[in-house]
């Protein structure tokens, strides 16, 4: 039986490997012939559900099978065709993070100190009653919910439409403002909609990808290797990797640029300047679809509490910005990048050449940054001077890191200022459309944006805001100079309310902690990078008590008078939240299709009109909603007419830069291993005994110079908080010289007591990329 | 997994013999393998292994099944 059993799986393993292998190869073997098209056929001694990956923002498809209620394996879904049966090394975690052994099951109430064993009815009612007093005595203001990016769509449907429909507050915020705000602020400016026109089916046939600070070999694996297989098929494609350390991505780049931070800003612009002076800007493209703006320069980083900003846009012709460009010089910004000027006019090739299809490609590198906003609204500047954008295989696709930052936080809106599909709380009109289908007065939306993310902890830290309800996000982990916001969430009067699966460095100051369910433990839909909204069913009954994020915001509205905006039924209510969510999107150009379709499909990529999907936007080919006898239009931008704005945006310096005191720059991010803030990744053993703890990778020169050996434990020390950490010289990263890496992923050495808060003023998204840093070597003892 | 064409054969004997894993199933340029291990961790490192070979381009997961066969049987 065993023996039979093993072979058996052996076999299915190898037969669901074979199918995923990319389409055009011959599949020759037996165990290909004998393989089904659906790994729901591989072990019939399981049952088998389809989901989204739990982890990053690529939104593989994943074939979960379940034995006797409890999650027993993973296969990619061949059948999804964002990963075409693959998954990367983080997906086999899977089942993993369901079973660590501390998960939490029963609701806790703090008491003398200590986290104590509760009902559900207890802590609801204590979560209520903070949230109803402290309303009534200090105002809406004074509560806060922050989600996250991991949130299903109705959870963060349901959070949304309790703060900003019910109790009349718009500090709703989630994590992907650590990640995502300069994506979709660079969006808007530049499109008048978020997110992007193209999506993955651009790698099966572009020449070119130019990865800008975005190691995708390790934090996009499967995207990564559609890009590799690209290359292997087309001899003359090339991968360009532009970065401030040298990573496995670049091991498989054609054109590795090593970049000092903060240079994009200059390179991007160096780049347009030799499109222009070479005359290979698209002219016709430019007069059909595009406007020229500039905005406010010198616009400082969010450094004070209350930092407040607006830009103030004008208008500019082509020949006013051509000039604008011209100080950027290859010589000039080889001296702000150090990358050489030849190897500048070498990639600026890449976008100028007529015949060259251009695929840009980022992630945290350029969001993560105190000029996100401009540095996105570079990047597509190169994209609309040539005409590179809107066709197959020539796009700008801004990468995610979260499975559902878009489908959630961008679409949904659980941002300050935001309401659904792109609305925001300042327009009257955008209110008046919510509070019709919430069936609310239209003054209970504040028309005032609540506090950004940052502002938000600032708040709670000096007393404005007095009770905070996290949910799916560790936040005491992942805050830029986290120092302050730990203390001030632990000062008297604050109130502190986490919904989480395990325990984290959040949950320890937490005043009640409410144990979700997650991923397949219940229902659910998140929405990736290229627009694809995915849904899964429950396939396993959570731990003990635990109750999905959606579940718990709604009881607590409830008990707190607000039973009228959640009247839906117990069995049916993720279903329910979906359609009423979408009726905010449709004729709007982000029309989502039914809770069916969605049942039904791999995914779908909105808008989706008449059950149809849109692969490409702003097309006439493929959107329905560009205008009869346009090729192109960018609808969404109504202050434009339908056309994109090109920026004129200088370089300016990063607000804390290396000094004689403070000589290294210090850029935080993720490891390969580890998902985000570790918790849920760092309970599956493997994956701990692996990368167990932080590590500061250094540039093996600069360590010479200092005397600093592989391995040696040094102090990491900034302004604001110092760290002890293991040198690493030979890893799998290597900075620039003047530069160190420390991945955020460890609670137990937490490089966010020494990075700085500054943020993009336009976007309030943290620069976690840059600040100064010294390495000291620790006294042998 | 995908091998760095020219260096296929040597990947090749390096999975099976430094390895000591199962090669399913070669297609060009593309591997099929099979790794059966007592414990996740095992199965990291040898994934790792893999990954770590010279003229290994890509390891992707495609199947992943956890059971005690032991008791089933
Ligand atoms: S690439 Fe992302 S979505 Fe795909 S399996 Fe890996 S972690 Fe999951």
């Amino acid at each position: 039986m065993t023996v039979s059993r093993r072979d058996f799986i052996k076999h299915c393993a190898a037969a669901a490997a074979v199918t995923s292998l990319p389409l055009g190869l011959s599949r020759s073997t037996e165990a290909a012939n004998a393989a089904p098209l659906t790994a729901t056929a591989l072990d019939a001694s399981l049952e088998w559900g389809k989901a989204p990956c739990r982890f990053c923002g690529t939104g593989c498809g994943v074939m979960v099978g379940v034995k006797d209620g409890k999650v027993v394996s993973v296969a990619g879904d061949e059948l999804n065709p964002v990963n075409k049966g693959l998954l990367c090394i983080k997906g086999y975690s899977l089942p993993g993070i369901l079973y660590g052994e501390d998960r939490l099951t029963t609701p806790q109430i703090r008491n003398n100190g200590k986290l104590k064993d509760a009902t559900w009815d207890e802590a609801l009612d204590l979560v209520a009653n903070k949230f109803k007093e402290s309303v009534d005595q200090h105002g809406p203001k004074s509560v806060a919910m922050y989600g996250s990016g991991q949130w299903t769509i109705t959870d963060g449907y349901a959070a949304l439409k309790w703060f900003k429909g019910g109790i009349g507050s718009n500090n709703v915020e989630a994590n992907a403002r650590l990640c995502m705000a300069s994506a979709v602020t660079g969006f808007i400016t530049t499109f008048g909609a978020d997110e992007p026109m193209g999506c993955y089916d651009d790698f099966e046939k572009a020449d070119a990808f130019v990865l800008w600070g975005n190691n995708m070999a390790e934090m996009h694996p499967v995207l990564f290797s559609r890009l590799l297989e690209r290359r292997r098929k087309a001899s003359w494609v090339k991968i360009h990797d532009m970065a401030t350390r040298r990573t496995p991505t670049t091991e498989w780049a054609d054109v590795h640029y090593s970049m000092e931070p903060q240079s994009d800003l200059a390179i991007a612009n160096a780049i347009a300047r030799i499109i222009i002076n070479t005359g290979r800007y698209d002219k016709k493209f430019i007069n059909e679809h595009t406007v020229f703006k500039s905005g406010k320069e010198n616009i400082g980083y969010g450094l004070e509490d209350n930092f407040n900003f607006k830009d103030a846009p004008k208008a500019m012709t082509f020949a006013e910005y051509s000039k604008y460009v011209q100080k950027y010089t290859p010589a000039h910004v080889e001296e702000i990048s150090g990358i050489p000027a030849a190897k500048i006019k070498q990639l600026a090739e890449v976008y100028a050449d007529k015949f060259t299809k251009v695929v840009s490609l980022w992630c945290m590198g350029m969001n993560q940054h105190n000029r996100g906003t401009w540095i996105n609204n570079l990047v597509y500047n190169l994209h609309l001077l040539t005409g590179k954008i809107c066709a197959p295989g020539n796009n700008p696709l801004s990468l995610t890191g979260q499975p559902s930052a878009c489908g959630t936080v961008r679409e949904v809106g659980t941002l300050a200022h935001r309401l659904p599909s792109d609305m925001v709380v300042m327009k009257p009109r955008h209110r008046e459309i919510a509070a019709n289908i919430w069936g609310v007065p239209i003054s209970n939306i504040n028309p005032k944006p609540g506090y950004n993310t940052v502002e938000m902890f600032r708040a709670f830290d000096r007393g404005d805001i007095k009770v905070m309800w996290t949910q799916t996000t560790n936040p005491m982990v992942s805050m830029p100079n986290l120092i302050r916001y730990r203390e001030g969430a632990q000062k008297d009067g604050r109130f502190l309310v986490v919904s989480e699966i395990y325990p984290t460095p959040t949950t320890e100051v937490a005043d009640v902690v409410l144990p979700a369910a997650m991923w397949v433990e219940r229902e659910g839909m998140f929405g990736n990078t290229e627009r694809r909204t995915q849904q899964w069913n429950k396939l396993v009954d959570p731990p003990g008590e635990a109750k999905s994020d959606a579940w718990q915001t709604i009881e607590v509205a409830k008990r707190m008078g607000y039973a009228d905006l959640f009247k839906y039924g117990e069995q049916t209510y993720e279903r329910e939240l979906f359609e009423e969510y979408r009726q905010f999107t449709l004729g709007t150009g982000h029309d989502l299709g039914t809770y069916d379709q969605y049942i039904a499909a791999r995914g779908l990529r909105w808008p989706v009109v008449d059950g149809k999907e849109t692969p490409w936007r702003y097309t006439s080919k493929y959107d329905p909603y560009v205008t009869k006898g346009k090729k192109i239009e960018f609808y969404s931008n109504k202050k434009t007419g339908g056309k994109a704005v090109v920026w004129a945006r200088p370089y300016e310096p990063a607000p804390e830069v290396p000094d004689n005191e403070f000589p290294f720059w210090l850029c935080t991010g993720r490891v390969l291993e580890h998902w985000h803030t570790g918790s849920m990744t760092r309970r599956v053993p493997h994956l701990h005994r692996a990368v167990p703890e932080a590590y500061v990778e250094m540039n093996a020169k600069d360590a010479a110079d200092n005397g600093i050996q592989d391995g040696e434990k040094v102090r990491v020390k900034s302004r604001r908080g110092e760290l002890e950490l293991k040198v690493v010289l030979n890893g799998k990263g290597k900075p620039r010289r003047g530069s160190v890496f420390v991945p955020f992923f460890d609670e137990g050495k937490l490089i966010n007591e020494v990075t700085l808060d500054s943020y993009c003023p336009i976007s309030k998204e943290p620069d976690y990329k840059k600040c100064a840093v010294k390495i000291e070597k620790l006294k042998a003892i | 997994m995908q091998a760095d064409p020219p260096r296929l054969e040597s990947v090749k004997q390096n999975i099976e013999q430094q390895i000591g894993a199962e090669i399913a199933e070669v297609v060009e340029n593309f591997l099929v393998v099979v790794l059966e291990t007592d414990d996740d961790r095992q199965m990291k490192e040898r994934f790792d292994a893999i990954v770590n070979l010279p003229g290994v381009i890509s390891a992707n997961l495609a199947y992943y099944n956890t059971e005690d066969l032991a008791k089933n049987s």
